[in-house]
């Protein structure tokens, strides 16, 4: 069977080119200035009009190259004018000039002879690309198709937009020899519109403190959420546990999310918290576990513009003066504006607003009563080099609520350089806090990722009737991506203990 | 290239049946260097057939390489690294191999520039006996673009890095293809071919 199967070989086409294809010509580029001897000459011409024979040429090739001091030849064969010739190229390589340079590879793509026609762009999320972005995939109009800058460029939107994947169609153009090239942009998740839920910190007077949700596709736009936490920074309690959800990015259109978390807690209670209740007269109880049920549904509006509305089912066991279960089961409604532009000089603006709110009632049979708004509004400046960020938050709280929805500032990312349990131990029914945060480029990147960074925080959180104090916090450090390693001072007469921070949110 | 088989089986007289070819390599010999084809495997389709109908172009690294026993360490490999584009408007293939001396081939079919590619994976077998029993085994990956940095040097393609790259198991989902025929001998294939070309 293998005699046979050697047999068959033998006539089979030659190295994949038809072996009855005739030569209809052969040509030498790259050696203008050399000159054949007439040997090599008159063995080229022999093969014109003969059958297709890879040894002949590569005998041919090889003399070429050894008679002009050791070049190397290259062989490109191509289709001739009839269906049955062929046209062979040999190419001269110049000695030492490597065809390619590290990392580099020539256009081996056939389709770089044709010119593009037109770039377009889909997906949801085109409309936030940069208009310095948009004139590069324009440039690409009218010139040769060359996907090395097409993967560039493709790289450059996926790390702009923050998106998974880029899926590139080229089709023919309506012109000949023309091509047209259509980018889609996956319509993953906008991460910075979804809830942070992960981060990793450390703060001098607090400790440790992570929360790690991992985000698992089950399904086209299905995940499911899975998390960890032992978290000080938040809360005025440290909250141990874990988290379970599942989430649908489209339920029936784009515009429709739809989440469903659960979440079980051990608390941890500060000493200063626990004094603080003794000598309290009617403030909220501490509790040992935190259940919690959060279904929430979020539509979009239009782009820029999110509303969610859902309900939140905490069941907390509280310890004294008796051990027992108390509910408190709101419906929360929020509103989110997230827009992103780039003005005439490229410099980039990221505008952010929000506003929740969180209702607690017996309708929803619960036993702590209270309304709780909260208003957040974010400003971000960047240029090249340097960049503005500012932050403000505002709340009112009334009614009884749980210690986990008082306000609290002196944590990692509220007036820096304070420890909230010398704030206020048991936090406060009303909050306003500001942060403004320069940084500069410390890395040599065309997108730097690396920065100094000096802020200024200001802040305070009371009780309604009560007077409010506002504090001061300077500080500074290093910014490198997400990752951030501050040393913050709060700004008060007498002793400046400064607060040491690091941390990374993702 | 069926029909172009059928014919020449019909010239030798042979039934179509009886030629009907099980093995997955066939080895030829041409002076000192051993090619082997494989008709039954076609490594444009799936992904990389799509990511070549959408204009993109992509990288194959392949290694041929002879053993004394099944499954033994190679006594002989080669490597290579091809490169395949799709013309959107002529509906061919073109293929570069992109060792020194650079070869590249255009307007095939399918199959011919899958053909093309394997026929210029060679192997010296200078160094055989002709009546030593050998077997040969083609190791074909899709490139991951994770690899290309690593592949590519100078002046071309990195041979020690690709030779490194077959040693370990390909990534998960990266379309990959494995045939190991044998026992062949030199003598046999040489027998063959006297007798084709007689």
């Amino acid at each position: 069977m293998k005699y046979f199967c050697a047999l068959l070989l033998i006539a089979a086409p030659a190295l994949g080119v038809d072996a009855d294809a005739t030569i209809q010509s052969i040509s030498l580029t790259g050696a203008q200035n050399y000159q054949l001897s007439q040997g090599l000459v008159a063995q080229l011409q022999r093969l014109i009009g003969q059958k297709f024979n890879q040894q002949a040429l590569d005998d041919l090739a090889r003399g070429i190259g050894n008679e002009l001091g050791g070049h190397s030849v290259s062989q490109k064969v191509t289709s001739g004018d009839q269906p049955d010739q062929v046209r062979v190229v040999l190419e001269v390589l110049p000695q030492g000039e490597a065809r390619q340079g590290s990392g580099e590879e020539p256009e081996l793509n056939v389709n770089a002879r044709y010119t593009v026609e037109d770039v377009h762009l889909t997906g949801p999320d085109q409309r936030k690309l940069t208009k310095e972005l948009k004139q590069e995939l324009q440039k690409l109009v009218g010139e040769k198709f060359n996907q090395e800058a097409l993967d560039e460029l493709k790289r450059r939107i996926k790390k702009e937009l923050r998106i998974g994947s880029i899926t590139q169609k080229v089709t023919r153009g309506e012109k000949p020899e023309h091509v047209k090239v259509e980018l889609e942009l996956s319509s993953g998740q906008d991460r910075e519109a979804e809830i942070n839920l992960s981060k990793v910190v450390y703060h001098a007077k607090q400790g440790w403190s992570a929360t790690v949700v991992g985000d698992f596709n089950i399904a086209p736009q299905t995940s499911l959420l899975l998390g960890i936490a032992s978290n000080g920074d938040d809360l005025l309690e440290r909250y141990a546990g874990l988290m379970a959800g599942f989430e649908s990015k489209r339920v029936v259109t784009d515009r429709l999310r739809l989440r469903f978390l659960f979440q079980t807690f051990h608390e941890q209670w500060n000493r200063a918290t626990l004094a603080a209740l003794e000598s309290a007269n009617d403030g909220p109880g501490i509790y040992r576990t935190r259940k919690s049920f959060e279904p929430t549904l979020t539509v979009s509006l239009a782009r820029p513009l999110t509303l969610s509305a859902g309900t939140s089912l905490q069941l907390v066991q509280t310890q004294f003066p008796t051990a027992r279960t108390e509910a408190a089961n709101a419906a929360v409604g929020g509103l989110r504006y997230h827009q992103r532009f780039e003005d005439s000089q490229n410099n980039k603006h990221d505008l952010e607003a929000s506003y929740e709110v969180r209702a607690a009632g017996r309708t929803f049979d619960s036993d702590f009563v209270y309304t709780r708004h909260q208003f957040h509004a974010g400003y971000k400046i960047a240029g090249p080099r340097q960049a503005v960020v500012s932050s403000f938050t505002l709340g009112r709280l009334s009614g009884r609520a749980p210690l986990y929805e008082r306000y609290s500032v002196g944590n990692s990312t509220t007036l820096r350089g304070w420890n909230k349990f010398d704030v206020s131990p048991l936090g406060g029914d009303r909050v306003v806090n500001h942060s403004l945060e320069y940084r500069h480029a410390i890395d040599g990147r065309e997108e730097p990722v690396a920065s100094l960074i000096a802020f200024y925080d200001v802040g305070a959180v009371w009780n309604h009737g009560e007077r409010a104090v506002v504090r001061h916090a300077v500080g500074g450090g290093v910014r490198i991506d997400m990752f951030f390693l501050t040393l913050a001072f709060p700004v008060r007469s007498g002793r400046m203990e400064p607060i040491f921070m690091m941390g990374t949110t993702f | 290239m069926i029909a172009r088989r059928w014919f020449l089986m019909a010239g030798f007289g042979l039934p179509w049946q009886e030629v009907e070819c099980a093995e997955s390599l066939l080895p030829r010999v041409e002076g000192d260097l051993l090619r082997a084809s494989a008709p039954q495997l076609h490594f444009l389709t799936g992904k990389p057939l799509e990511r070549l109908h959408n204009g993109a172009s992509v990288a194959f690294n392949a290694q041929l390489s002879l053993s004394l026993e099944r499954g033994s360490a190679a006594i002989e490999r080669s490597v290579e690294r091809f490169v395949v584009s799709y013309d959107l408007w002529e509906e061919k293939f073109s293929a570069s191999r992109l060792s020194q001396p650079r070869r590249s081939v255009s307007h095939l079919s399918a199959a011919a520039a899958e053909t093309w590619c394997l026929l210029n994976l060679t192997l010296p077998v200078t160094a055989l006996a002709p009546d030593k029993a050998f077997w040969l085994r083609l190791e074909l990956r899709a490139e991951d673009p994770r690899e290309r940095p690593a592949v590519l040097g100078e002046p071309g393609i990195s041979l020690t890095r690709l030779i490194e790259l077959f040693s370990r198991p390909s990534r998960g989902g990266q379309p990959s293809w494995v045939l190991e025929e044998g026992p062949f001998r030199l003598a046999d294939l040489n027998r063959a071919k006297r007798s084709g070309s007689g």
